[in-house]
């Protein structure tokens, strides 16, 4: 083995490439289009924080009672939940107009206060209609759950005020001495009617879904997963064919140097080109605001650049397998192109595989390539453990030895029939 | 080891189609050794064998006394192929380091040698430069130069100076010409019939696969081609009867074509004019033009093949 020859490749490839245009769109910006596009687009800023809903509001209520219609719209434009307004409340003078807004999406939500609210809220049961923009099951379910949920608070407080004003009564002409009647066990009598069951809520949040910086994380290494994929395969796939058409193979076959220099040199300049935008990729992701976290203090995060190390060479690797039938350069970048982009889409990369189908998602299971992805997705983004991604760890580096072994052969057939040829 | 090649009985068949049927040659070291042919004779197909890029179908071919696939022998070949295997992104320097890595010649050895060979053809100013940006003389000069990076002792060039002009075309052949005055061997794949008259110490002339003829142009001139014309004007018309006759009472036989002229047929016209012209001068005629045409290797290939060269390509 000729390591000079060897370096002579991967210097000359990963050179040749940072000094072409096309290629450093594909293999920079084209990832960072879409993490950007994650991170502004599809899952824009605000995702998963306290939602704001546009309420209308119809106030009929002329109640002079002190807790009246427009007493409870001051509520609402109080009521402030981590920092966010929970209302946005537009007032309508008439229900028609209220509705023809609601029609036109312009409002999550309507109330109406007929008159007398007030009046019947202090002296008995108060009454409020509510429309509820519901144009698909998710809206439907957030606008009427938020709205529901507020409700509820005011009318426990509604009651608590009830029950204390109750009580001022019951403690004025209630005989004391009777046995079992302390006005403290009436009390507790009468906000159990009010509150028969007081629950609290505890938020769990597992890092794995829904919090956006978790789910960009997820998102970057999709776009680093589809980059090194098509990347990867052009690489493997185009080994010959571009040495062919640049003239440089005839050179290299009379040279003393053998077809494993331009395999290993090659393959190691891919390795450098794709860690190199991966790191760019990673970078932008961070910036964006995804959960990535690495440590080298952290030894399971040195499982990173092992992971990174099997997917590029993986993708090289099937890359060879498509050097079979590529013939031109052209050929071969377009075909990787549109098998890279097919992949990420169907096993898992760039789609979360809970979206596919199910004999899809039997597909994205068991795709070798997914698995390098996704453990370094368990690494950096969910913080795994040693144990967690042992058995992932093994199956990625097997499969990769099998896939770039069948790569190599194919590549030694083809440079033999080269000479035979 | 008297040879840098022997080739044994090659042939060469590319799905059916014989490109070579069956050649046999002999390189001498430290010589320069021409492969002229037409375009498609089989040249390229050759010199692929000879440097180990392919492999023959039937026959042998015995290079710097081993196999042309031993990685031992090929570090000892430099190889030019007829395209120029350079990378149109980057610049000479970091092309010719490319190559010079291939060969395992460190940096520093690489920078002289680059400096010298490139000097000597004239492209030291353009390796900054990327070779896409270069003229195709410019990239055919820098394909030379890759190929002699390692100082190799057999030097396999392939059509070195197609489409380069004249004085860079003269340069190529002085660079060449310096390699065999330092012992090395040169094979030099031609279409030009100058190149390989004035270049080869012996040259092969190859056609449809097979060579038809060997040997160093003078012998193959001589063997093959017509007799050289010497062609002789004359200022008085009515003399030439007169000269005429005082050649041949010196044994030169001369034929006259017209009032004033002379045509004589020889072998060698070089000891022959000498004499020519002091017949002239004692008899007192004044010679107005004397023209001599000697064969060239156009001619072997025309009496060889019966076809002129370039005509009717295979
Ligand atoms: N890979 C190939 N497959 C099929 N035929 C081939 C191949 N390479 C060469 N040939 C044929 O073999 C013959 C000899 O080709 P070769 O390239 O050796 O000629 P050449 O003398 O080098 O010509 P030129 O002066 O054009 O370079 C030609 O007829 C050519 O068409
Ligand atoms: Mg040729």
């Amino acid at each position: 083995m000729n390591l000079k020859a060897v370096k002579a490749f991967l210097v000359r490839d990963v050179k040749s490439t940072f000094k072409d245009r096309a290629a450093l769109f594909w293999i920079i910006a084209w990832p960072i289009i879409w993490i950007l596009l994650t991170a502004y687009v599809f899952i824009p800023p605000g995702t998963g924080s306290v939602i704001t809903l546009n309420v209308g509001v119809v106030n009929n209520d002329h109640s002079v009672a002190p807790f009246n219609g427009t007493y409870f719209v001051k509520i609402m434009n109080e009521t402030i939940v981590n920092g966010k307004h929970l209302f946005n409340v537009k007032m309508y003078s008439s229900t028609n107009k209220l509705r023809e807004d609601l029609l036109k999406g312009r409002l999550d939500a309507g109330l109406v206060i007929p008159d007398g609210f007030g009046r019947n809220v202090t002296y008995g049961t108060g009454r409020l209609d509510i429309l509820i923009r519901a144009d698909n099951p998710s809206t439907k379910q957030i606008n009427s759950g938020i709205l529901s949920g507020f409700l509820q608070e005011v009318s426990r407080r509604l009651s608590m005020v009830k029950i204390n004003i109750s009580l001022r009564y019951i403690e004025k002409y209630m005989p004391s001495t009777q046995q079992g009647f302390s006005p403290e066990k009436i009390k507790e009598y009468l906000v159990g009617i009010a509150i028969p069951i007081n629950t609290t809520i505890k938020e769990v949040v597992p890092v794995s879904v829904s919090s956006r910086p978790a789910m960009l994380g997820w998102y970057t290494l999709g776009a680093i997963g589809m980059m090194f994929l098509y990347t990867g395969l052009m690489i493997g796939a185009a080994m010959i064919v571009r040495e062919k058409e640049l003239g440089t193979l005839r050179r290299l076959l009379a040279s003393p140097s053998s077809g494993s220099e331009l395999l290993i040199g090659k393959t190691l300049g891919g390795i450098v080109i794709l860690v190199v935008s991966a790191i760019i990729a990673l970078i932008v992701g961070l910036m964006v605001g995804a959960r990535i976290y690495w440590s080298p203090t952290e030894p399971v995060d040195w499982l990173v650049p092992i992971f990174m190390l099997t997917a590029a060479i993986m993708a090289i690797g099937m890359g060879l397998m498509l050097s079979l039938v590529s013939r031109t350069s052209r050929g071969a970048s377009s075909l990787s192109t549109a098998l890279g982009l097919l992949f990420t889409l169907t096993a898992g990369i760039w789609l979360p595989k809970e979206w596919l189908p199910s004999w899809m998602r039997v597909f994205a299971e068991n795709f070798p390539f997914t698995w390098t992805i996704n453990g370094i997705r368990d690494i950096i983004v969910y913080q795994y453990e040693w144990s967690d991604i042992a058995v992932l760890l093994l199956k990625s580096i097997i499969a990769t030895v099998v896939i770039f072994a069948i790569g190599t052969l194919i590549y030694k057939a083809q440079i033999r029939r080269y000479a035979e040829k | 080891m008297q040879y840098a090649i022997m080739v044994e009985d090659l042939v060469k068949t590319y799905n059916g189609f014989e490109a070579l049927r069956g050649v046999n040659l002999s390189v001498k070291r430290g010589i320069i050794y021409g492969l002229l042919g037409p375009n498609g004779a089989g040249k390229s197909t050759l010199i692929s064998i000879i440097v180990g890029v392919s492999k023959p179908s039937r026959g042998k071919a015995v290079v710097l006394g081993g196999s042309p696939l031993d990685p031992r022998v090929r570090s000892r070949i430099g190889y030019q192929p007829q395209e120029h295997g350079l990378h149109p992104n980057l610049t000479g320097w970091e092309n010719l380091y490319f190559y010079a890595g291939i060969y395992g010649v460190d940096k520093k050895e690489a920078r002289a040698r680059i400096e010298e060979l490139a000097s000597c053809l004239g492209v030291l100013e353009h390796l900054d430069k990327p070779v896409r940006t270069y003229s195709g003389g410019l990239r055919q000069r820098l394909s030379i130069v890759a190929a002699l990076l390692h100082d190799p002792e057999l030097i396999v060039l392939d059509e070195p100076t197609t489409g380069l002009d004249p004085s860079v075309r003269q340069r190529v052949w002085d660079l060449i010409r310096g390699l065999r005055g330092r012992g090395k061997t040169v094979l030099l794949a031609t279409h030009y019939i100058e190149e390989a008259e004035k270049l080869g110490d012996e040259v092969s002339i190859i056609d449809n696969g097979k060579i038809i003829a060997s040997g160093s142009p003078e012998e193959l001139k001589s063997r093959y081609g017509p007799p050289a014309v010497i062609e002789i004007i004359l200022d008085e018309k009515g003399s030439v009867d007169k000269l005429a006759h005082a050649l041949a009472g010196q044994g030169i036989k001369a034929s006259a074509t017209g009032h004033d002229k002379l045509r004589i047929h020889c072998k060698d016209p070089d000891a022959l004019v000498p004499e020519i012209t002091g017949i002239a001068y004692r008899l007192g005629l004044s010679i107005r033009v004397l023209r001599v045409v000697k064969p060239s290797l156009e001619d072997v290939f025309l009496k060889l093949t019966g076809r002129r060269f370039g005509e009717n390509e295979s």
